[in-house]
C-alpha cells in the first residue's frame, strides 16, 4: 500500500528552527491553546454523559480505580503480562523485518516479486492468524508475543523497503565512485537517509501491534490487560474495565509520542 | 569488479508472475508434504488439500451465505457510514482551517492507535452485536477519508477557484465542476483505504465481538475444535480482504489515469 | 594539498581494480579511444554514446558540451568508473579503467551532501569510506574547507546551507581525495545564475592552486568557454564528441575576460556548433518538426 502517504504524514515542522514573530507566533500560540482545549472538551463531555446512564463509568472514580490498581496492586500481573509479550513481540517483529525490508528496498527484482504480495495481504486483519498460533503454542505467552511480532512485521517491512527505496540516486552514485563496500553504504548512506521513514514504521508498528495484543487476550490468553478488560466486563465492573481502557490508551498514546519525537530528531537532526 | 553500475536488464512481468506463483504453490506443496508425512500434527495445520475440499463443502452452504451476507453488509454499511462522515469532516477542516489545523494531529494519531482499542467501552453501551462493530469499522473507514479530503481540497491549485469566479460560477457549478474533480486523485485513495480499514474492522471485531459472520466463525470454529473449519474460514476471510484490496486498487488506477 | 594520495593509496587500495596489465594506451592523461555505450531499455536498447574518443591532458580543464539527452553525463560515468562501454575503454596515465579509482573523483549535479552529517564529516566522507583516521581525514578536511571559502560552517547541517555552498561541500569532498582527475557532472546545473557565475570563478581560483585535470559536464556555452582549456562539443544521440575547441584565452581568467571579443567569438563557434545538434536533438524527440 503506497496510496496516501502524504496525509499518513504527521504535519512536519518548519525545517530551520525559527520563532515565528509577530502575529504568526499569536496564531501559533492561539492553535496550540485550541489544541490543548480538545482533550479538556472530551473531559468536559465524559463528564456531563456519565451521569445520565451506568454505563459509562464517571472519569473520577475511573482514575481512582486506575490509581488503586497502581496501590493495591491489582494491576501489576496484567501489565508485566501484556507489556513483556509486546516488548519482546516488537523486538522479533522489527529484527525480522527490517532486514527483510532492507533487501526488498534494494533489490528491484525481489520488489517485483514480493511487493505484489505483500501489498495483497494489507487488508487482512492479522488477529484471525491468533487461533493458528494458539494451535502452535497453547494459549500463553508464546502465542501472544507470536501475535504481537506479526502485527509489527507488516508496517516496519513496508515503511522500510519504502525509504530504502527512496534513498536518493545521487548519494547511491556518490557511494559507489567512492568504491564504498555494501556494508559502508549501508551503515553509512542507506540507513542513515532511510531511517526517518523507519521510524514511521516503527512508530505505527508499535501502536498496532499493542492493540492487536490487547484484542488477543481478549480472545484467549492466561494474563495480560486484555484478559482483566474481558473479566471486568463479564463481572461487570465497569471502573475497572473503563481504568484499564485508559491506561492502554496512555500507555499508546506515550509510546507513540516518544517515537514520534525521536522520529522528528532523525529527521531534523 | 566487472560489472559496473546498474545496467540490469528489466525483466517484464511475465516472469514475476511466474515467480510469485512458483512460490506459493510451492508452499502450498511443502506444507502438504508436511503435514501428509504428520511432520506437522493435524491439530496445528490439516494438510491444505483437507482444507480446500472443507471450502468447498462448506460454501453452498446456508449457513455460509448468512456469515458471507453478515459480514459484507456490515463492512458496506460501515464504509458508507464512515465515508460520508469523512467526507463532511474533509470539506469542513478545509472550509475552517483553523478547526482542521486544531483537529489535524487528532486524527493523525488515530491513524497509527485505531480506535479499535475502544471496543470494551463500545461493548459497554451498545452491547454485543452489529452496532459496535459498526461504530468502530466506520470510524476507522472515516479517518483516512476525511485526511485525504482535506488534503486534497487543500493541494487545489489557487488559480482554480479564481478562473471559477472569473467564470461566474455559482457555488454549486464551483464545487461540482471544478473542487470534486481537482481533488479526486487524493479523495479516491481516501476511499479505497477508508474501505480497506472498514474490512479490517469489521472482520477483526467480529472475530472477538459478534455472534455471527466470517471472522466469528474463525474462533468459533476454534473454540470447538473444528481445526479444519477454522482454517477454511480464515482462508476465506483472507481471500475476501485480498479481493477488496487487489481490485480497489486496480479501480483506483484506473481513476488516477483518467484523471491524468 | 600535497602527499595524502600517498598513503591513500599504499594502506588500501584493490587490486582487482587496477588491472596495470592491460596498460595498452600510452601517454599521460585520461584517454577516451572509440567508447561506445549501450543502455538496455524494455524494448531493446539504446545506444548513448558512439566511438568518442579524445584526450584530457594532464593538469587540462575541458569542458564537455552538447544537446540535452545526449550522453555527457553517460560518458563522465563511463570515465569515473561508474558505467562499463560495450566497445572501446578509458585509460587513465596508461591504465583501463573498470570500476571507480582512487584518482578519480566526482561532483554530482544534484545534492549528494549526506543530510545528517556536518559540513566536516561530509567533506571527510570519502577518506572515511577511504579508511582514513578519524583525526587524520578532520585535520585534512579543515584545510580544503579554507579552500573552497566555507571557513565556519565546519559544524553546520547541509540544510542550514544553500544550493550553492551545498556544492562547495560537494566539490571540497572530491578535493580532499586528492585526485587527478576530478569529473563534474553539471555541478552547478541546480544554481541560479548569479551564484553560477561566481562559484566558477571560486572554482577556477581553486584550480589554479591544485591543478588537477578536470573534466566538467556542462550545457552552459559561457560557463563552458568561461572555465576551460578545451570545449568538447558532443552530437546528438547516439553521441560522439564531434568537436574540440582550444580555448586561447588568458589566465586567470577575470571578470573583464568575458568582455573579451575572442570570448565572443569563441561562444558563438561553440552555439553554432551545437545549434545543429540541438535542432536534432529536438527533432529526434519530436519537439521541432
Amino acid at each position: 500500500m503506497t496510496v496516501t502517504t502524504s496525509a499518513t504524514e504527521p504535519p512536519r515542522a518548519a525545517g530551520i528552527h525559527e520563532e515565528p514573530q509577530g502575529p504568526e507566533r499569536a496564531k501559533r500560540r492561539r492553535l496550540q491553546a485550541a489544541r490543548m482545549a480538545v482533550p479538556i472538551g472530551f473531559l468536559a463531555l465524559w463528564l456531563t454523559v456519565s451521569p445520565l446512564t451506568e454505563l459509562v463509568s464517571a472519569p473520577f472514580a475511573t482514575i481512582a480505580e486506575l490509581a488503586d490498581g497502581f496501590l493495591s496492586g491489582w494491576i501489576y500481573e496484567g501489565l508485566v503480562a501484556t507489556a513483556s509479550a509486546v516488548l519482546m513481540g516488537f523486538l522479533l517483529g522489527t529484527a525480522a523485518a527490517f532486514p527483510i525490508g532492507y533487501l526488498l528496498g534494494r533489490s528491484t527484482g525481489l520488489r517485483r516479486i514480493f511487493d505484489p504480495l505483500i501489498a495483497g495481504t494489507f487488508a487482512v486483519p492479522r488477529i484471525i492468524l491468533y487461533p493458528v498460533l494458539l494451535a502452535v503454542f497453547g494459549v500463553g505467552l508464546e502465542a501472544e508475543t507470536g501475535m504481537v511480532a506479526i502485527s509489527a512485521f507488516f508496517p516496519i517491512l513496508m515503511a522500510t523497503t519504502a525509504s530504502v527505496k527512496q534513498v536518493s540516486e545521487s548519494l547511491l552514485k556518490l557511494g559507489r565512485s567512492l568504491r564504498a563496500s555494501r556494508l559502508q553504504t549501508a551503515a553509512k548512506i542507506v540507513i542513515p537517509d532511510a531511517a526517518p521513514g523507519i521510524m514511521v514504521g516503527i512508530r505505527i508498528g508499535f501502536s498496532i501491534s499493542f492493540i492487536a495484543a490487547i484484542i488477543a487476550e481478549f480472545f484467549a490468553a492466561k494474563d495480560g490487560l486484555g484478559l482483566m478488560i474481558s473479566e471486568a466486563y463479564a463481572s461487570l465492573e465497569l471502573a475497572r474495565m473503563y481504568a484499564i481502557v485508559l491506561l492502554i490508551l496512555v500507555i499508546a498514546s506515550v509510546g507513540n509520542l516518544v517515537l514520534w519525537w525521536l522520529e522528528r530528531r532523525l529527521r531534523h537532526g | 569488479m566487472t560489472t559496473i553500475g546498474r545496467s540490469r536488464v528489466k525483466s517484464g512481468p511475465a516472469w514475476t508472475h511466474a515467480a510469485q506463483a512458483g512460490l506459493i504453490v510451492g508452499l502450498v506443496a511443502l506444507l502438504e508434504t508436511a503435514t501428509q508425512t504428520g511432520l506437522i500434527s493435524p491439530m496445528v495445520l490439516p494438510p491444505p488439500s483437507d482444507i480446500g475440499v472443507r471450502l468447498a463443502e462448506i460454501v453452498p452452504t446456508a449457513a455460509f451465505a448468512q456469515d458471507l451476507t453478515t459480514t459484507v453488509s456490515t463492512v458496506l454499511i460501515a464504509f458508507v457510514v464512515g465515508a460520508i462522515l469523512g467526507l463532511a469532516l474533509g470539506i469542513g477542516f478545509w472550509r475552517f482551517p483553523f478547526v482542521g489545523a486544531v483537529f489535524e494531529p487528532y486524527l493523525v494519531s488515530m491513524y497509527s492507535m485505531p480506535t479499535l482499542v475502544l471496543y470494551p467501552i463500545l461493548l459497554a453501551i451498545l452491547g454485543v452485536g452489529a452496532a459496535p462493530i459498526v461504530v468502530i469499522a466506520a470510524s476507522m473507514a472515516m479517518i483516512p477519508v476525511a485526511l485525504n479530503t482535506m488534503v486534497g481540497l487543500r493541494a487545489i491549485n489557487p488559480s482554480l477557484p479564481k478562473l471559477a469566479k472569473s467564470l461566474n460560477c455559482t457555488r454549486v457549478q464551483l464545487y461540482w465542476k471544478i473542487l470534486a474533480p481537482a481533488a479526486t486523485p487524493l479523495i479516491v485513495p481516501g476511499l479505497v483505504l477508508g474501505f480497506i480499514y472498514a474490512v479490517i474492522g469489521t472482520i477483526a471485531m467480529e472475530f472477538i465481538l459478534a455472534p455471527n459472520g466470517v471472522g466469528f466463525r474463525i474462533g468459533y470454529f476454534y473454540r470447538s475444535f473444528d481445526i479444519v473449519d477454522m482454517y477454511a474460514y480464515i482462508l476465506v476471510a483472507s481471500i475476501i480482504a485480498i479481493t477488496a484490496n487487489v481490485l480497489l486498487n486496480r479501480l483506483e488506477r484506473r481513476i488516477r489515469q483518467d484523471m491524468q | 594539498m600535497t602527499g595524502p594520495a600517498k598513503t591513500l593509496r599504499s594502506d588500501t587500495e584493490e587490486p582487482t581494480v587496477v588491472d596495470t596489465t592491460a596498460a595498452t594506451a600510452t601517454g599521460s592523461g585520461v584517454v577516451l579511444d572509440g567508447v561506445q555505450v549501450v543502455y538496455p531499455t524494455s524494448d531493446g536498447s539504446i545506444e548513448a554514446v558512439r566511438h568518442a574518443s579524445g584526450t584530457v591532458s594532464d593538469g587540462r580543464f575541458v569542458s564537455l558540451i552538447g544537446p540535452s539527452g545526449c550522453g555527457k553525463s553517460t560518458l563522465l560515468d563511463v570515465v569515473g568508473g561508474l558505467l562499463a562501454t560495450a566497445k572501446g575503454s578509458v585509460s587513465i596515465n596508461g591504465e583501463t579503467v573498470r570500476g571507480p579509482r582512487r584518482d578519480t573523483a566526482m561532483v554530482f549535479q544534484e545534492d549528494s551532501t549526506l543530510h545528517w552529517r556536518t559540513v566536516l564529516s561530509n567533506v571527510a566522507f570519502g577518506l572515511e569510506i577511504a579508511g582514513v583516521s578519524k583525526k587524520e581525514r578532520e585535520a585534512r578536511a579543515r584545510d580544503v574547507i579554507n579552500l573552497v571559502g566555507l571557513a565556519g560552517f565546519e559544524d553546520r547541517h547541509p540544510r542550514e546551507l544553500s544550493g550553492g555552498m551545498k556544492q562547495r561541500v560537494a566539490i571540497a569532498r572530491a578535493l580532499l581525495l586528492d585526485p587527478r582527475i576530478l569529473l563534474m557532472d553539471e555541478p552547478f546545473g541546480a544554481l541560479d545564475q548569479q551564484t553560477r557565475m561566481f562559484i566558477g570563478r571560486e572554482l577556477l581560483r581553486v584550480w589554479d592552486e591544485t591543478r588537477k585535470s578536470v573534466l566538467f559536464v556542462t550545457h552552459d556555452i559561457q560557463e563552458a568557454v568561461y572555465l576551460s582549456d578545451e570545449v568538447w562539443v558532443m552530437s546528438a544521440r547516439p553521441s560522439t564528441i564531434k568537436s574540440v575547441i582550444t580555448v586561447d584565452l588568458d589566465r586567470p581568467r577575470v571578470a573583464g575576460t568575458m568582455a573579451d571579443p575572442r570570448f565572443h567569438e569563441l561562444t558563438t563557434e561553440v552555439w553554432e556548433l551545437l545549434r545543429v545538434e540541438s535542432e536534432k536533438a529536438l527533432q529526434y524527440r519530436g519537439e521541432l518538426p
